[in-house]
């Protein structure tokens, strides 16, 4: 029976400089498993990730390298991931880091990795041999090729956005991080992406692999965004994990709002709220999850480094 | 864009010409190809990076476009709209400069244009992108996907002339895509045209800003437009785009004395409603007259609009009815080949002026732009010869 609150579990940790934590996967690695035992209540994290993944799946990671490197999914965050999926059984060759392209992910500071043995592969959809679907999806307002390294190449996603203010939407992190797999992102920013990214989220393929989001909220972009602007960044040093993409963006959209007040800012939605794209991925035609406080179970969790 | 603006866009170009030969030459070996046949004559074409014109910064990075009523504003590393302009750093560029997708000679009746040098062929060039999104795009594999995505090749302006040129053809035609996007590119093609003596022609959805147009229009020859329907709704929904400023580019053209066919395409059951079609008729005649040519085009299913049948023959002989009872003079019926609806008929005497098979075009009743009947001058730029001389 489905429970009827989403857990979302946000992680911080109180080490004081963000720079060390950005590079520190050591740290990050323990902030992710601890987050992954608190959301499954899992004894120890091999049995965490089972309750997502099989050993035999192959798991694409699906970053978000738009914001180029001071404001994309950290590298050591990945590394730290990929390296507890080891630790449970998942050989290096089965898990891919991808986005959109291997340009933007060499910008971003990810070791492209596409055919050396040992060691995890990270490369984009613009690779040689790889690219989009040539069969277009269509989904209520969606008409898209999805990216191959989803739909062929990978078994499992997990998705590991970037949280950011985004001038057109509201905000982004796992719900929006899927236009990254589309070939076509530049026609849904219209009406404040709804519901065009609920849809893009909605496609059988996508519900299916989707196992589970990681967000980055180490350094926060809180306008201004998606690009960066190191004016209007906040070091939260936090990662927020959930199996329900809508709740962690609700909950990243209240994150949102806080550090806006505090610096003069409106909310993100005109009068308060989650951005409408986020709503209509929780109604019963998208069915994606829950955004309302009262269905979301938030844990919090501090990690002495 | 001023006339010295419009000259620099295209000074531009030139500039890149010598170079872009030189790279071509170069890593080919071989003379350019007269046009992209085989996967050999396709370029592995570095970005073409060439500062957009009709945009303005904002501040923090931002821009805001203003070549399309879309005015997208665009945040840093993000693209517009057209997925063919993209925002680096605060500058906006447009990434397909010199790098189409399309180059080939078609006859000029494919675009289609009826009065407009018929049996001339038209080499004709499009770069991947759009400004809009129609659920029915046959062209959608190119249309709708980014510059990366498509198979783009170096085809510098002057390039384009000559290949013009050496195929025979009497025009350049900016086509396939949206060429709003490519306006820079367009716009130096354009002169490279001119100067070789050759006509330019656009087709078009006309979803474009006023400016713009205007500073087009002077090195236009003829332009046809894709008029989509005669409802915003229509527009919004089933093309992501706007009615009105469609309206407006129309009128703008038909003042600046441009040769102008429009074409709708009809969908059954969503742009085909009798109403719908006398609205547009009775707006075509007071706005733009009654011998601007219209050409009622038959759909078939595809990209997003399967689920659609092709439009009944007889939905379009009921539409061109309705036109010539409203008063157009020049009423087509396109997309079937065969059809009485594709000749040209003197509106006085009903002399066949032009027997059209699909594009086995012959000309009967017409002699010096005049029926040959009854003497009446028919509208439209013909003969064999460009209508303007070289500069």
């Amino acid at each position: 029976m489905r429970p009827k609150t989403s857990r979302v579990v946000r992680v911080k940790t109180s080490l004081s400089s963000p720079e060390r934590l950005l590079a520190s996967t050591a740290v990050l690695r323990k902030m992710v498993e601890a987050g992954l035992l608190e959301l499954t209540g899992a004894a120890d994290p091999a049995e965490a990730w089972s309750r997502y993944l099989l050993p035999t799946d192959v798991v694409g990671i699906k970053v978000n390298c738009l914001g180029g490197r001071d404001m994309c999914t950290r590298p050591a965050l990945a590394q730290a991931t990929v390296e507890s999926l080891q630790a449970f059984g998942l050989s290096p060759h089965r898990v891919l880091v991808w986005d959109r392209s291997s340009r933007e992910l060499r910008r971003c500071g990810f070791s492209l990795n596409k055919q050396k043995k040992g060691e995890h592969l990270c490369f984009g959809t613009d690779e040689k041999g790889i690219g989009y679907e040539k069969e277009l999806t269509v989904y209520g307002s969606l008409g898209s090729l999805y990216s191959t390294l989803l739909t062929r190449h990978t078994t499992a996603m997990i998705n590991m956005p970037v949280l950011k203010d985004h001038g057109l939407c509201g905000l982004t992190a796992s719900l929006k991080n899927i236009f990254g797999a589309l070939h076509n992102p530049n026609k849904y920013h219209e009406d404040r992406c709804n519901p065009f990214i609920a849809d893009a989220y909605s496609v059988p393929f996508v519900r299916k692999k989707h196992r589970l989001v990681i967000c980055d909220a180490l350094l926060v972009q809180y306008k201004g965004g998606p690009s960066f602007h190191p004016q209007w960044t906040a070091p939260l040093g936090s990662i927020l994990l959930a199996e329900d993409p809508v709740a962690l963006d609700s909950v990243c959209a209240g994150i949102l709002d806080r550090l806006r007040a505090r610096n003069g800012l409106p909310p993100i939605e005109k009068g308060g709220g989650v951005p409408a794209y986020i709503r209509t991925a929780a109604d019963p035609g998208h069915h994606l999850g829950r955004y309302k406080s009262e269905q979301i179970d938030l844990r919090e969790k501090v990690l002495q480094p | 864009m001023d006339r010295r603006d419009f000259l620099k866009t295209a000074a531009g170009g030139a500039c890149l010409l010598s170079l872009s030969n030189l790279r071509f030459g170069f890593e080919r070996g071989s003379p350019v190809a007269a046009f992209p046949g085989p996967d050999a004559a396709w370029a592995e074409a570095p970005e073409a990076l060439h500062e957009a014109s009709y945009y303005e910064k904002r501040g923090h990075k931002e821009i805001q476009c203003h070549l399309c009523p879309r005015e997208c504003i665009v945040g840093d590393q993000e693209r517009g709209y057209c997925g063919a302009r993209e925002n680096q750093e605060g500058t906006y560029y447009t990434l397909v400069y010199d790098r189409p997708c399309t180059a080939r000679p078609d006859p000029i009746e494919k675009k289609p244009f009826y009065h407009f040098h018929p049996r001339s062929m038209a080499y004709s060039i499009a770069t991947p992108g759009c400004n809009m999104n129609c659920k029915y795009c046959q062209n959608w594999e190119i249309s709708q996907v980014r510059p990366e995505q498509a198979r783009s090749f170096l085809l510098t302006p002057r390039d384009c002339a000559r290949q013009a040129l050496d195929l025979g053809c009497l025009s350049v035609a900016y086509t396939y895509t949206e060429p709003v996007i490519f306006f820079e590119y367009m716009a130096a093609c354009s002169l490279a045209a001119r100067k070789a003596g050759l006509n330019n022609v656009m087709i078009s959805a006309g979803f474009v800003k006023e400016q713009p147009l205007r500073d087009l229009l002077p090195h236009m020859d003829a332009v046809k437009i894709d008029l989509k329907a005669f409802s915003d709704r229509y527009y919004r929904e089933v093309c992501r785009g706007r009615l009105e400023p469609v309206l407006e580019a129309l009128k703008i053209i038909r003042q600046a004395g441009v040769w102008l066919e429009i074409v709708y395409l009809v969908l059954p059951t969503m742009n085909d409603d009798p109403k719908e079609i006398q609205a547009l008729c009775a707006w075509i005649r007071k706005e733009l007259g009654r011998d601007v040519p219209l050409h009622f085009s038959r759909f078939y299913p595809t990209y997003l609009m399967k689920n659609l049948p092709p439009t009944p023959v007889h939905t379009l002989e009921r539409s061109k009815e309705i036109a010539h009872t409203e008063g157009l003079q020049y009423v087509y019926i396109g997309n079937v080949p065969g059809n009485p609806g594709e000749n040209t008929i003197c509106p006085r005497c009903g002399a066949r002026l032009i027997h059209r098979t699909g594009y086995n075009i012959r000309i009967e009743a017409l002699r010096g732009g005049k029926c040959s009947q009854c003497g009446l001058t028919i509208p439209g730029v013909w003969g064999n010869r460009p209508n303007k001389a070289a500069s």
